[in-house]
């Protein structure tokens, strides 16, 4: 944290003074409110002339005051800003794959977005507002000190014993919440569960009493929180009731000054320093709460948590002549068993499909067999060498994937496909044919300089899907990793993609839940996964037993 | 949605009954305050003590006012929470099942929660907020009229010339904000994307490429905030500046009429005091009416949420199942994708039905229909001569029994998992148990049917699952039994157990629907249909030609 507001010193050093500005302005409203009540005392005409023209002189100075503020502080935030985004967002790029994996993208959208919006909603806020309200306190006290020290011992005395039933509440009131997120977490886990049995429930016709008991679950938690929300509520009018005794304290000691002969300008002055003795310091502290909070948010979302030992340099380059051969292999993901010491051969060239029930780990099988996933048990090596030692780099120069998820640059069709990479536009049409995109080639005028708007939303699911085709294509990797190539495609498409896929020369190793009769049976080999336990079948032997009874 | 708030309305007055009362209490308050100021400037000390104490007793008054108020409010959020939660999960629950899973269930969790707390910050609270202000601000007015009329009148005409200039300059605002909010969009959209596509990312090696491209887009978010806080200082100066005019030109003018003779200090002090009850009602009216209006579209997305799109009316209750079930020319699509085109075929009681197919191939679809999930887009399935359109859910499904790969145990007892919270006599359940062959399992364990059975029964096996789900379908004596991928995960011999044991069972339907079958068992099905290429037919069985 203190990295990052450093960065910038002489900008910061300046924020921190214009902090300190609405301070200044409400000492200077305290002054111009108690000159011209003064005025009354003196009962001249011309002294509230004189008080008004003061008065004028302040409002102006703060409007002014407050101008200036906000724009010592606002650039300084912009750039502190962009700063803590690009900060989350290199955190992310940094990881490996397999730490990447470690968490559900929702974390990191709730990173990048969410915490990042509250950082920037509190960070600043409470920032200026503790500087704010720690100056009128410290000002209010000095500049008292100087008119009777006595009373601002006695005020002193009574703004520490604020602070210290507010710190009390505080802790009470955080104790209480605590308790209310946890009761409302349980509740999603168990509406979830829920939802996810509701098919079932309404086969067996018992939605009923699981409706009750959800409900029973909604009255339980909003309980609670109606206890959390008397506690906060009855704490917030207490507080009022207290700010007001202690007013009326303040105020007979003052008044009998003024029975004393003190005048009315100066108990007016002395009484409004008083109440900004009383009441900042007990909302300092929860703001200044809210600040460490916010200041824990930016360390979460950008210091990496990736220990050093997982980064794994390896070095040795690819090489693929003859076969794949895993031995011995177990791999669990999420307590589950996705592997039971499975041995298999993939020989170059060939092609394979997976496939398993869903959740079998078809998916987690491409990613230890893609060099995504390195924490298994057992071996992998590629012509005798270890997987582990081949070079991420290189391994990944002479393999690719098609996804489901397409990602595309708001840049040109051309690019989209080539990746930024020099290649000939033979070889690009040639790719663009291969994966089915001439239609859309044809259909519009720019061909190859085609924009994709952000995010491809110009182009259909298919279109997406098809590009991300034409990149592997067009790549001439070795092996080609294809996980639901053709399920956004229309069946005609689909079958015409899948050929083509089956006749590259690469080693395919295919998840696909669609059946083209007549072609999927191409396929030379089925790798079954089934609790763990992997079976691989010649195709024909597969598709005979199973489907060509 | 919104109308299962209006239970709460009754709560809402109370506890604005009760802020009212706190309000009258509070403007007695500043009516004493300013006697005893008075008492200062005309040295009346006696005055003045009497007034303290006064003061005081008010204070200890508040104390039990206040915390009814609290409590008043925190059961009006209770009652209007609870009310839309429980409206949102009657809805959900009544939901047809394939209207219900069109939707991925965190949708329906994301709903409950954030949406349903949107609502609470913005539309229960604000609603409560407004009809609060504005009985401050009523209570404001009064004492201030009750003091100086004219003073009151001077402090009108200032508010609302401050109130009219804000509105003015928030103008240009408004088209900034909308710009930001669409950079925001793209900036997310981004990020998905960029998520979802990490590893293309990295094994391409696309990394300076992508950096960029949030660089620029980040940058474009940050320079749109700082050109809205730009205006915003412009906004917030001149507001200061008139909120502080405003406050001391009527300090000014009252101090004014004080030095005339027509008010007193204490007087002044009190309309200070007044107005800014007067004001903050109207400011934090500003700032909830376009929070309470920006929940409308929430409401509109959950009430559409929680639609049912298709209404076919149910009017036979089905008492039995004595001859077939018939698909009749039936054809299906999803949109316009088709899966099934006019199939025909019958399935008898009492036999048992294998049906096959590759994944993809409509096999799923021939059990929604089945299941009735949703009705045939052309033809007709019918049951003993009755479309099973019109047979209600409840009778139809008291009839059907489903064993599917995932069998669903819930947190109670076996007896509880078996009977499903239905009355059945020990007879019917040692006779289930038996058919079930769950003897064994049961009778081995000290608790026997009391055992419990925890966390999506994590402690027995699949195939102990599978057989229970047998179990309850045959305590309900239902007619059909179909079984969905049920073998998936279970191991072959454990399979063969149990399609043994319910290829046995007399009188009951068997409907098997999987997608991997080997030869030895498929010929002791009465039946083995194949479901591809958008149609069903039936396989030559070597056993029966």
């Amino acid at each position: 944290m203190k990295a990052l507001l450093l960065k910038r010193k002489k900008a910061f050093v300046i924020y921190i003074l214009a902090c300190f500005i609405p301070a200044i302005n409400q000492l200077l409203g305290n002054l111009g409110f108690a000159v011209l009540l003064g005025s009354i005392e003196k009962a001249s005409m011309q002294a509230f002339y004189m008080a008004v023209a003061i008065t004028v002189g302040i409002v102006i100075f703060s409007g002014f005051g407050q101008l200036a503020s906000r724009f010592l502080r606002i650039r300084f935030m912009r750039d502190t800003l962009l700063d803590v985004r690009i900060q989350a967002f290199e955190k992310i790029l940094g990881y490996s794959y397999t730490h990447f994996n470690k968490k559900s993208k929702e974390v990191y959208i709730s990173n990048l977005i969410n915490d990042i919006n509250i950082f920037e909603q509190n960070f600043f806020h409470r920032l200026l507002n503790v500087i704010f309200r720690g100056g009128v306190y410290v000002f209010s006290l000095l500049i008292l000190v100087f008119m009777d020290w006595k009373f601002t011992l006695v005020l002193f005395g009574i703004s520490m014993l604020v602070f210290w039933i507010s710190r009390k509440f505080e802790n009470k009131t955080v104790s209480l919440q605590e308790e209310v997120s946890d009761l409302n977490e349980d509740f999603t886990v168990k509406a979830s569960n829920t939802f996810n049995g509701l098919e079932i429930l309404k086969l067996n016709n018992i939605e009923d009493k699981f409706m009750e008991q959800t409900l029973g679950q909604i009255d339980r938690v909003e309980r609670k929180r109606f206890n959390f929300t008397v506690f906060t509520e009855g704490q917030r009018s207490l507080t009022n009731i207290m700010t007001y005794a202690i007013f009326i304290g303040i105020l007979m000691y003052l008044m009998t000054m003024a029975f004393n002969g003190t005048s009315i300008m100066k108990i007016t002055f002395m009484l409004q320093l008083a109440n900004g003795c009383v009441w900042p310091i007990g909302q300092v502290l929860p703001m200044f709460n809210e600040l460490k909070a916010s200041a824990n948010i930016y360390n979460k979302i950008t210091i990496s948590d990736e220990p050093e030992s997982e980064i794994i340099r390896e070095n040795k380059p690819f090489e693929f002549k003859e076969k794949i051969e895993a031995t011995g292999l177990n791999f669990s993901y999420e307590d589950k068993a996705i592997l039971k010491d499975a041995s298999f051969t993939l020989e170059k060239g060939k092609k394979y499909l997976l496939k398993g029930a869903s959740g079998a780990g078809k998916s987690t099988l491409i990613k230890l067999l893609s060099k995504t996933y390195e924490g298994y048990e057992g071996t992998i090596k590629i012509d005798d060498i270890s997987y582990h030692d081949v070079s991420v780099d290189a391994f990944n120069e002479n393999v690719s994937f098609i996804y489901q998820d397409v990602f595309l640059f708001e840049d040109t069709l051309r690019n989209n496909i080539t990746l930024y990479k020099e290649i000939s536009d033979e070889r690009v049409m040639a790719a663009i044919e291969a994966a089915g995109l001439t239609d859309l080639l044809e259909s519009k005028e720019q061909g190859l300089d085609l924009r994709i708007q952000e995010n491809g939303k110009n182009l259909s699911g298919g279109q997406r899907q098809r590009i991300s085709i034409a990149r592997a294509i067009i790549k001439g990797s070795e092996i080609l990793f294809a996980d639901e190539a053709t399920s956004s495609l229309n069946e005609e498409l689909g079958r015409a993609v899948e050929e083509t896929i089956l006749s590259l020369e690469s080693t395919v190793i295919a998840i696909s839940h669609r059946f083209y009769e007549n072609l999927t049976e191409k396929y030379d080999y089925v790798l079954e996964l089934k609790n763990g336990n992997l079976t691989e079948y010649p195709s024909d032997v597969y598709f005979r037993e199973v489907v060509a009874i | 949605m919104k109308k299962s708030l209006r239970k709460a309305i009754p709560l809402m007055i109370l506890a604005s009954l009760v802020a009212m009362t706190g309000f009258i209490l509070d403007g007695m308050i500043s009516l004493r305050m300013m006697d005893a100021i008075d008492a200062v400037v005309k040295l009346d000390k006696d005055t003045f003590k009497a007034e303290i104490v006064n003061l005081f007793m008010f204070a200890l008054v508040l104390v039990p006012v206040s915390l009814l108020q609290a409590v008043c409010k925190s059961a009006y959020k209770k009652k209007a929470i609870v009310s839309a939660k429980r409206h949102y999960m009657k809805q959900i629950f009544s939901k047809e099942i394939n209207q219900f899973q069109s939707e991925n269930n965190a949708t329906y969790i994301s709903a409950l929660t954030n949406d349903v707390a949107n609502i609470e910050s913005n539309y229960i609270d604000g609603m409560y907020e407004m009809v609060v202000s504005v009985l401050n601000f009523i209570v404001g007015i009064c004492i201030i009229a009750y003091v100086s009329p004219i003073a009151l009148a001077a402090g009108m005409v200032l508010a609302v010339l401050g109130a009219v200039i804000s509105i003015v300059m928030g103008k240009p605002l408004q088209k900034h904000q909308e710009q930001r909010s669409n950079y925001y969009a793209s900036y997310t959209a981004y990020i998905k994307e960029f998520l979802s596509a990490f590893h293309i990312i990295k094994s391409n090696n696309l990394q300076q490429k992508v950096r960029e491209d949030f660089y620029n887009k980040s940058e474009d978010i940050q320079n749109k905030g700082y050109t809205i806080e730009k205006i915003i200082s412009y906004i917030s100066a001149t507001q200061t500046f008139l909120m502080l005019f405003i406050m001391y030109g009527l300090l000014s003018f009252s101090v004014y009429l004080t030095l005339k003779g027509h008010l007193t200090l204490g007087g002044v002090i009190l309309i200070i005091n007044s107005m800014e009850k007067v004001m903050m009602p109207v400011m934090q009216a500003t700032e909830w009416v376009p929070k309470i209006l920006s929940t409308k579209g929430i409401f509109s997305k959950l009430d559409k949420m929680l639609e049912n799109e298709e209404n076919h009316s149910e009017t036979i209750d089905m008492d039995g199942f004595n001859h077939s079930i018939t698909f009749e020319d039936v054809s299906f699509s999803y949109g316009d994708h088709e899966v099934l085109s006019r199939v025909n075929f019958k399935m008898k009681q009492g036999r048992k039905y294998l049906i096959l197919g590759p994944s993809g191939g409509g096999k799923s679809t021939v059990l929604k229909l089945i299941r009735k999930y949703f009705n045939p887009t052309d033809g007709q399935i019918t049951l003993d001569e009755q479309d099973i359109k019109n047979i209600t859910k409840e009778t139809y499904f008291h009839h059907l029994a489903n064993i599917e790969q995932h069998v669903f145990i819930f947190e109670d007892t076996i007896k509880n998992n078996l009977c499903l919270y239905k009355d059945y006599s020990d007879e019917e359940i040692r006779l289930a148990i038996k058919r079930a062959g769950l003897n064994d399992f049961i009778e081995n364990h000290p608790e026997g049917l009391n055992r419990m059975l925890v966390d999506n029964g994590k402690n027995i096996s699949g195939g102990e699952k599978s057989r229970i789900a047998i179990a309850r379908g045959l305590l309900q004596h239902a007619k059909i039994i179909i079984l969905d991928e049920a073998f998936a995960s279970l191991d072959a011999a454990v399979a063969r157990e149990i399609e043994k044991t319910l290829l046995a069972l007399q009188d009951v339907t068997v409907i098997n629907v999987s997608h991997v079958v080997f030869d030895e068992t498929k010929k002791v099905y009465d039946d083995v249909f194949m479901v591809k290429n958008k149609s069903v037919l039936p396989l030559h069985q070597p056993v029966m030609a």
